[in-house]
């Protein structure tokens, strides 16, 4: 085969608007290389297509000794602290996690040859690359865009892909499929003038029906839920919600909007979006924060008001003539199951992995993805295995697995033992062994735990005694989040873990909150609530201790959820506090290194090494005061006791940054104003409380509370300020790993033979 | 043809034992920079059905240890011919090898009679009988340096022309690790990140230099074998680290010792045994005698 480029190969089977942007960014990418372009215009630019920076890249990685520096070649960077030559991730945004044969071929070569022949499907139904270099990346966009794949938009403060029950159209309980919908609301929105001014990213989601956890519409920025009133589709339209560090509730806009109505009405949405969203702050920038300060009430109002200023467009009610039958049609005729052979193995798969169609004699296979990898090899197994039983009936869940649509029910047998053969028919779909995890450590750059290492662990030790679990715990839901960001979505889970660290003996532990009591059905309409820090190594235990509770506890017919509401917080925490004590290092070192790392563990990937035990521990006494009262608030908030709630929650941040405070002045008062002052110049002002990445958001909590003390004795905002709390004491804890760190490298001894 | 990536798998007998063992094995090889390249990071996929196992990722070189094998794949090559690449990645290959053996932690037997080679780079090489056999062309010489003619060659994956070209070689008899490698320079040089700190009490290379070039009293200790010493050495006295127990006798614990081998790992043991000793101004060099040529001679021959 002659050299040429893929450019020269793929450019005119190509989409011409997507081949200019490649074009364009390829050229961006040159200029930067030569200087000519600044760092900060050269990250937007890759982040709005897709191109992330990854963990290390800023060139330092602590490797269990010392922190060393990973020599990359010292050409400019991709964006502040991010390293030109250092590998990042590229996320790939695929409607509804549709794929077809052809495109997951396409997927499978580029893994092989730029990424580690993964294709990694996240907990929002994208698909990841890891490890690609900059170089790299134009030609990975070519090569997909050519399939009709683009990472454009990905990310960035702008319309983030959009999602929709993977069910959609075949399930059982829908109104309608809404993935046409989807459809039609990305093309529209893609590129649209009013969706360019954002402050910050916007993620729209979709339903067939409100009751099932599909679409997890509620914790999204907009959710549609599919409605049929007198005949006529529609959607009831929510907006404002979000996991991120602080869960929020979507609010209703409108109990039904008819679907002629929609895209205008979204439109208008974006519009008082981009014209009275926070701009600045970026931490404060998502449409939840704006319909918080606004109320539900006054947006809904300025939404009615938007819609008279909307400019008419065809495109708001053109795609209804041509509502695309998504996925295509089946491949294979409708026959039922008979009763043929079964394969070894295939019972097992069958009652978790596959479930009826609405449409008669076809069914919906999940194909379990460990932590949501697949092999390149893997995916091309997989593409011909479709080809011959579903054709283009693939899409991606929020569960990191995909799903096979339209399988003729003859055919099962057949499509399990061509799945087994290539490692694709693991059973256990859908229950506890079927762990969901963010990258967490592994790869992502705000990782404070491996949640992936927590993540297999569970699964190797649940997938053993599977057999023997009990039918209602077979049925839970574990997911883990590497920090609490909540990519893993972590509070809509029956057991939610969330990655943060403690300082022991002048150590940094590796650790994770428990979230309890979390739901996914009803769209995620419960978060799960923290119920206190465990060491990483004991979070295995912890969930046998909190599976084997509720079976003996339980009363008939009882839920995990309802069984922990029934126990209330306190003793659930009693369940948990054996689990809580870290062994000194001599006696048990394992437990200060991370889930499938056998570095020491470390923070921030700072190095820490070696500090002064005494004042670790005297901010470790101090700090223990503020984690029990955060726990007291959410007691109260349990019990309905919101202004209690409040008030405890301010009291633990007090007390947190009090501990802090008595690091450097030990006569500090108990007085707020004292605490508050003497905390904000030692510090907040001086920005040492400050983390990387979410700077000052979660110091000026207390600020905001120190002005305003009023507990408002609502639900919402009160368990709102208990989240808080619970983060700025997470943050007390950061700011006092980053002191001793500091602490340590003074002691460094000097250079030896000099 | 300079493909984008070509990868060397050494089959391993007994590996689907413990491989959670291979990730301390990787952080170690980082640590004390015993495999070639600018290593990232260990990712464990153990968790995935017929995946790579556990990876080891580099800028430049990839190494994943699963229960078929392990498996080196050379990237970002640019302008490096497939010949050249596959010479450079043999040597690496079989230098991780002899990393992961001399490691001894995991239970595996390297099978080195036989191995595949895979060249992914759907632009440049189809995976059809033409396309693999112009390939092939380009591979077969430096096949027969390192093996002589007894090398057979048959094509692999034949039966999917979406997958990568492949080819397993298979040789008359194991091939004799260090005899191989050293008929198999290196012509990419990788970067190797003498940053790490290896025991200690290491010194950089230029600190060497520094006290070399000051003239103080230091004594060289050079622990690796004749063989290696013959190749290139700095002038120091050898005395191979499994005899240094036996030599240590004659040395002056209270002398100022520089001790280095090939890349440090050998170095960082031999000093953490003289400080046991007793020896209390004894040094390693980070990075070993490579270090040295990277950073101060490069003119000497590197190995
Ligand atoms: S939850 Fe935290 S660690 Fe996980 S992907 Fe999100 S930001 Fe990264």
């Amino acid at each position: 085969m002659s050299a040429t480029t893929w450019k020269d190969t793929l450019s005119s089977t190509t989409d011409p608007d997507w081949v200019e942007e490649i074009d364009q960014f390829e050229a961006q990418v040159e200029l930067r290389k030569q200087g000519k372009l600044s760092d900060k215009a050269f990250a937007e630019t890759r982040l709005r297509r897709g191109v992330y920076g990854q963990r290390y890249d800023n060139g330092q990685r602590y490797d269990g000794f010392a922190t060393r520096e990973l020599p990359f070649a010292d050409v400019p960077t991709k964006g502040p602290e991010t390293v030109w030559d250092a590998p990042g991730m590229v996320r790939i945004k695929v409607p509804y996690g549709g794929v077809s044969p052809e495109q997951l071929d396409v997927m499978a070569d580029v893994a092989e040859e730029y990424s580690d022949e993964i294709l990694h499907v996240t907990t929002r139904q994208d698909y990841q690359f890891h490890y690609v270099h900059i170089e790299d990346t134009p030609d990975l966009m070519r090569r997909l865009a050519a399939v009709g794949i683009t990472t454009r938009e990905a990310c960035g403060n702008s319309v983030r892909n959009v999602t929709a029950c993977p069910l959609a159209g075949v399930c059982n309980t829908e109104g309608f499929d809404v993935s046409p919908y989807a459809q039609a609301l990305m093309t529209f929105l893609l590129g649209h003038p009013d969706v360019q001014d954002f402050g910050r990213k916007f993620k729209p989601a979709f339903s067939g029906c409100e009751q099932e956890a599909c679409g997890l519409v509620q914790l999204h920025d907009a959710g549609f839920i599919a409605r049929v009133k007198d005949g006529r589709r529609g959607f009831k339209v929510v907006v404002g919600g979000g996991l991120g560090a602080v869960p929020h509730q979507a609010h209703v806009l409108s109990e039904f909007t008819p679907v002629e109505e929609f895209l205008v009405e979204i439109q208008a949405v974006a519009r008082v979006f981009a014209r009275l969203g926070e701009k600045k702050n970026r931490n404060r920038a998502r449409i939840k924060f704006l319909i918080a300060e606004l109320g539900i009430e006054e947006f809904k109002r300025l939404v009615v008001e938007e819609i008279k200023t909307v400019p008419p467009d065809p495109r708001h009610t053109a795609f209804l003539d041509d509502l695309a039958v998504t996925g295509g049609p089946a491949t294979r005729p409708p026959e039922r199951l008979n009763g043929g052979a079964k394969p070894q193995g295939f019972d097992e798969w069958f009652e978790t992995n596959v479930r009826a169609q609405a449409q008669e004699g076809y069914s919906v296979v999940t194909i379990n993805l460990p932590l949501g990898d697949l092999t390149s090899a893997q995916a091309r197994a997989l593409s011909d295995i479709a080809r011959e039983f579903v054709g283009d009936n693939i899409r991606t869940s929020v569960e990191q697995n995909m799903l096979l649509r339209f399988v003729s029910e003859a055919d099962l047998p057949a499509l399990f033992s061509a799945l087994d053969a290539v490692g694709l028919a693991i059973p256990g779909a859908g229950t506890i062994v079927d762990v969901t995890s963010c990258p967490g450590t592994d790869t992502c750059k705000l990782g404070i735990a491996a949640s992936r290492g927590l993540a297999g662990e569970l699964r190797t030790r649940l997938a053993t005694k599977s057999a023997s679990l009990d039918t209602a715990v077979k049925n839970m839901r574990i997911k883990i989040s590497g920090c609490f960001n909540s990519c893993g979505q972590h509070h809509i889970a029956d057991i939610g873990f969330y990655g943060n660290s403690r300082g022991i003996d002048g150590r940094r532990v590796p650790h994770f909150q428990v979230i309890l009591g979390g739901q996914s059905h009803d769209n995620a309409a419960q978060y799960g609530m923290a119920m206190g820090s465990v060491p990483s190594k004991a979070a295995p235990d912890v969930v046998d201790a909190l599976t084997d509770g509720y079976v003996q506890g339980r009363e008939k017919g009882e839920t995990f959820q309802q069984w922990i509401g029934r126990l209330g917080k306190r003793n659930v925490r009693g369940i948990i506090q054996p689990f809580m004590k870290v062994p000194a290092y001599d006696q048990d070192p394992s437990f200060y290194a991370d889930w499938g790392d056998a570095r020491e563990f470390t923070i921030g990937d700072l190095g820490i090494g070696e500090c002064a035990g005494e004042v670790v521990s005297l901010f470790g006494i101090e700090v223990m005061k503020a984690e029990s009262q955060v726990f007291d608030a959410q007691c109260s908030l349990e019990e309905g006791d919101f202004e209690s709630a409040e008030d405890q929650a301010y009291r633990s941040m007090l007390s947190a940054a009090r501990a802090l405070v008595r690091l450097e002045h030990i006569d500090v008062t108990e007085d707020p104003e004292d605490i508050v002052t003497e905390w904000k110049t030692r510090f907040f002002d001086n920005e040492r409380f400050f983390d990387r990445f979410a700077k000052g958001k979660f110091g000026q909590y207390l600020l905001e509370r120190f002005a305003e003390v009023a507990p408002s004795g609502e639900r919402d905002a009160a368990s709102r300020r208990v989240e808080e709390a619970q983060l700025f004491i997470e943050a007390a804890h950061g700011c006092e790993a980053r002191i001793a760190a500091e602490q340590a490298a003074l002691e460094v001894p000097t250079a030896p033979g000099a | 043809m300079n493909p984008i990536r070509l990868a060397v798998k050494i089959p391993a007998t007994n590996a689907s034992g413990d491989l959670a063992g291979a990730i301390p094995v990787f952080h170690r090889c980082m640590q004390q920079a015993l495999l070639e390249g600018l290593l990232i990071d260990v990712a464990d996929y153990l968790h995935v059905p017929n995946g790579p196992g556990v990876l080891l990722v580099g800028h430049d070189v990839d190494y994943s240890l699963n229960d078929e094998g392990l498996t080196t794949t050379r990237k970002r090559q640019g302008d490096v011919s497939a010949a050249d690449q596959l010479r450079d990645t043999l040597r690496i290959a079989l230098g991780a090898v002899r990393a992961i053996t001399d490691d001894g932690t995991l239970e595996l037997d390297f099978d080195l009679a036989r191995f595949d080679i895979i060249v992914a780079d759907r632009l440049r090489s189809a995976n059809t009988a033409d396309g693999a056999d112009a390939v092939l062309a380009e591979l077969q010489p430096v096949l027969d340096e390192a093996f002589g003619a007894g090398a057979t060659v048959a094509r692999a994956n034949a039966g999917d022309e979406r997958a990568p070209v492949a080819f397993s070689v298979v040789l008359p008899a194991a091939a004799d690790l260090e005899a191989v490698m050293a008929k198999l320079p290196a012509v990419a040089k990788l970067r190797i990140p003498y940053a790490a700190p290896q025991s200690e009490w290491d010194i950089t290379a230029e600190e060497l230099k520094e006290m070399r070039d000051s003239g103080k009293d230091v004594r060289l200790i050079d622990v690796r074998e004749q063989g290696e010493f013959d190749t290139v050495n700095l002038g120091g006295d050898l005395i191979p680290l499994g005899t240094l127990g036996e030599a240590r006798g004659e040395l002056d614990a209270s002398s100022h010792i520089v001790v280095h081998c090939k890349a440090g790992g050998r170095g960082a043991q031999a000093v953490k045994d003289l400080r046991k000793a007793g020896f209390e101004n004894a040094w390693n060099l980070r990075g070993g005698i490579l270090a040295w040529i990277d950073r101060i001679d490069p003119s000497l021959p590197r190995y």
